[in-house]
């Protein structure tokens, strides 16, 4: 089947889901669920359909009782493989920007170690490189890389006013990180309600400056960081990191998942580790699998903004603190960052851009 | 503003009244549990946990795995399990079974498109769920997959749960390690016993023409373990084909050509089995009376 069927087979699926919902309704000559605003869309992504719910409109505690009328409903329905009852997506943040700052976005991914902090600081440093003023904020609260991967060790200090804390700055790009406030070695053991009082503080009480653009270094995973980070700061959206492996496709689909319901959009896919050369024979074997990313960005439709290949010494000098769009500028590597930065930038419509001799 | 943040270690839990070093009472059908954690994501602790759980299996140990990483659950897919879940008579969760390994994940439960957004209250609840109210077979071992970090997750496990010891996974990056030493900073200060670290990834093995190369500097993780007291329990390849097994959901042992893999693995359970029986001793002799009362009279004596 071809994509363009698969994607006009679910259209399809969408549309006669939601007709047979209009048959179910709130009692004998009530209006039906979705006339009366209930049901608020009807999504599906195969056979996998989300039927999502419009909190407004349902009275108070009902919700479940409507969820259980509707799932065994729509699973009878032919085409249908699983069906999940929803709300519909809203924003939590609490706050329309952060003074001073245009953008926000996250990087993230669904698995650990696929390479997230060392997009982000390359993308960061690209950026800044093409004359955009960067910061970017450390959120990973259990394992902060950033410091290491910019070449930065010491601790932050206050500003001069003693009001707010200074952020790091190198190469360009003002960073920000708890490894920065941390003694090296020490774990931090923070429960989610530490998390909820400490993270904005790296949001708000950090000197940030005037910035077009704020990258955030995501922890792996759907946890509370990641709620704390959506309500503090209005994120203009999300760039998604990924290895071509099924296990890492597997929890970037559940991060999405996540970042849809708050209505965060993803710009797009970066796939990570895509293969590596034998020093030997060159032959490129497939590290994390093929092409996962790929396959994943057909599905649902998202564009893949960058692939790169598994460079073991650009592993070892990112352990150094040299960045490899500083340390290989002009190399292929530094290309792709610097066409991902340019496609960020066009994407949000930031500032006039310098050319890189990339 | 000296301390802007609040970074204190929150010592046992008030609502719980469960405190660190007094952990709950023991899981009937499981003898010990030992976790496999990793300060750093992505760097084999899901892989290593199921091809230990293989040969500790082949050594003739009745094993089973808990997933515990809730919002990166890898195991159901290494393990090729199914989504669903079935129950016995008495209404109990029974864990999923393949390759003869009994196992719990939370991607057992959820459908691949749901996101698991939990509150750290949930995550506990949920966690002590899997533990407790699973219908967990007889185990010598059950085997728990962490996810990363040092966060709501592993404080759970440590307040609510009789842990015997922990293996830390490393990759020879310094990223990693600095995180692993975190791990053995956690696992030390709670006094919980740290079996040893693992080195992942120490090399790779083209696929073409079987060449072994390193990836990263070499000697890191040894060096790491001799600074921290604790083992260092070999290396292990990363090997593409082992890769694309662990995606199709089996293990290493059920295929063939990957020996230097397998002997690093039958390596780390005999080492795994091992300390585990010493802790079983050490528990066993804590509980005698007799040798307890030794015990006592020795430091009396000493302090006379």
């Amino acid at each position: 089947m071809s994509i363009s069927q698969s994607v006009q087979m679910a259209a399809s699926l969408e549309e006669y889901v939601l007709k047979a919902l209009h048959s179910v309704t709130e009692g004998p000559g009530g209006l039906d669920i979705v006339s009366s605003g209930q049901v608020f869309d009807v999504v599906a992504t195969g056979g996998a359909v989300r039927v999502l719910l419009d909190t407004d409109h349902i009275p108070d505690g009902t919700e479940e009782m409507l969820a259980e009328v509707i799932t065994p409903f729509v699973e009878a329905l032919p085409g249908v493989d699983r069906v999940v009852v929803k709300p519909r997506p809203r924003s939590i943040a609490m706050r329309e920007s952060l003074p001073g700052i245009t953008h926000v976005i996250g990087v993230h991914s669904g698995k650990g170690g696929v390479g997230k902090s060392t997009v982000a600081v390359n993308l960061a440093v690209a950026l800044a490189q093409q004359g955009i003023s960067v910061g970017l904020l450390d959120a990973d609260v259990y394992g902060p890389s950033c410091p290491t991967l910019l070449g930065i060790t010491g601790r932050v200090e206050t500003t001069d006013d003693g009001e707010k804390i200074a952020p790091m700055n190198r190469h360009g790009v003002s960073l920000m990180s708890l490894g920065l406030l941390l003694p090296e070695g020490q774990a931090l053991i923070w429960r989610g309600s530490l998390v909820d009082q400490g993270l904005p503080q790296l949001l708000t009480d950090v000197d940030w400056g005037r910035l077009d653009l704020l990258l955030v270094d995501l922890p792996p995973g759907t946890s509370d960081v990641h709620l704390a980070v959506a309500r503090h700061a209005s994120l203009s959206g999300v760039v998604t990191v990924t290895s071509p492996g099924q296990v890492s496709i597997d929890d970037v689909r559940r991060g999405m998942e996540m970042f849809a319901d708050l209505q965060i959009p993803c710009l797009g896919l970066v796939q990570n580790m895509a293969g590596v050369a034998c020093q030997k024979c060159g032959e490129v074997g497939a590290l994390f699998g093929v092409d996962g990313g790929g396959d994943l960005a057909v599905e649902i439709g998202v564009p893949v903004l960058a692939s790169l290949p598994f460079v073991p010494e650009l592993a070892i000098q990112s352990d150094l603190g040299e960045p490899l769009v500083i340390s290989r500028l002009g190399s292929a590597a530094s290309r792709v960052f610097h066409e991902l930065a340019g496609r960020l930038a066009t994407g949000l419509c930031i500032g006039e851009r310098k050319e890189v001799l990339s | 503003m000296n301390q802007p943040f609040p970074y204190q270690v929150e010592v046992g839990n008030a609502e719980t009244g469960v405190m660190y070093g007094e952990p709950g009472s023991d899981i009937p059908s499981v003898s010990d549990v030992v976790l496999i954690a990793s300060g750093k994501g992505g760097v084999g602790k899901s892989m290593v946990t199921v091809n230990l759980a293989c040969a500790l299996k082949q050594r003739g140990k009745r094993v089973g795995v808990l997933d515990a990483d809730l919002y990166g659950p890898s195991i159901a897919r290494m393990l090729g399990t199914d989504n669903g879940l079935e129950y016995n008579e008495a209404g109990q969760v029974l864990p999923a079974v393949s390759h003869g390994i009994p196992s719990i994940s939370v991607a057992n439960i959820l459908p691949p498109e749901a996101a698991l957004v939990w509150k750290g209250p949930l995550v506990a609840q949920a966690l002590v769920q899997m533990f407790r109210e699973v219908a967990w077979p007889e185990l010598d071992v059950l085997l728990v997959d962490l996810p990363p970090g040092t966060g709501d997750v592993q404080l759970t496990i440590l307040e609510q749960i009789p842990v015997t010891g922990t293996v830390l996974v490393s990759t020879p990056q310094k990223l990693a390690m600095a995180d692993a030493e975190r791990g053995v900073a956690l696992f030390h200060e709670l006094d919980i016993p740290v079996f040893g670290i693992v080195e992942n990834m120490d090399s790779y093995i083209c696929p073409c023409c079987g060449e072994k190369q390193t990836l990263f500097p070499q000697g890191g993780v040894k060096t790491l373990a001799e600074q921290k007291h604790v083992a260092y329990l070999g290396g292990i390849p990363l090997d593409p084909a082992a890769q694309s097994n662990a995606d199709n959901g089996t293990p290493l042992f059920e295929t063939h050509g990957a020996d230097n893999l397998i002997e690093a693995f039958e390596a780390l359970a005999d080492t795994v089995e091992k300390s585990v029986e010493r802790e079983r001793r050490l528990r066993l002799a804590d509980a005698d009376e007799s040798t307890r009362a030794a015990h006592q009279a020795f430091w009396e004596r000493l302090v006379d």
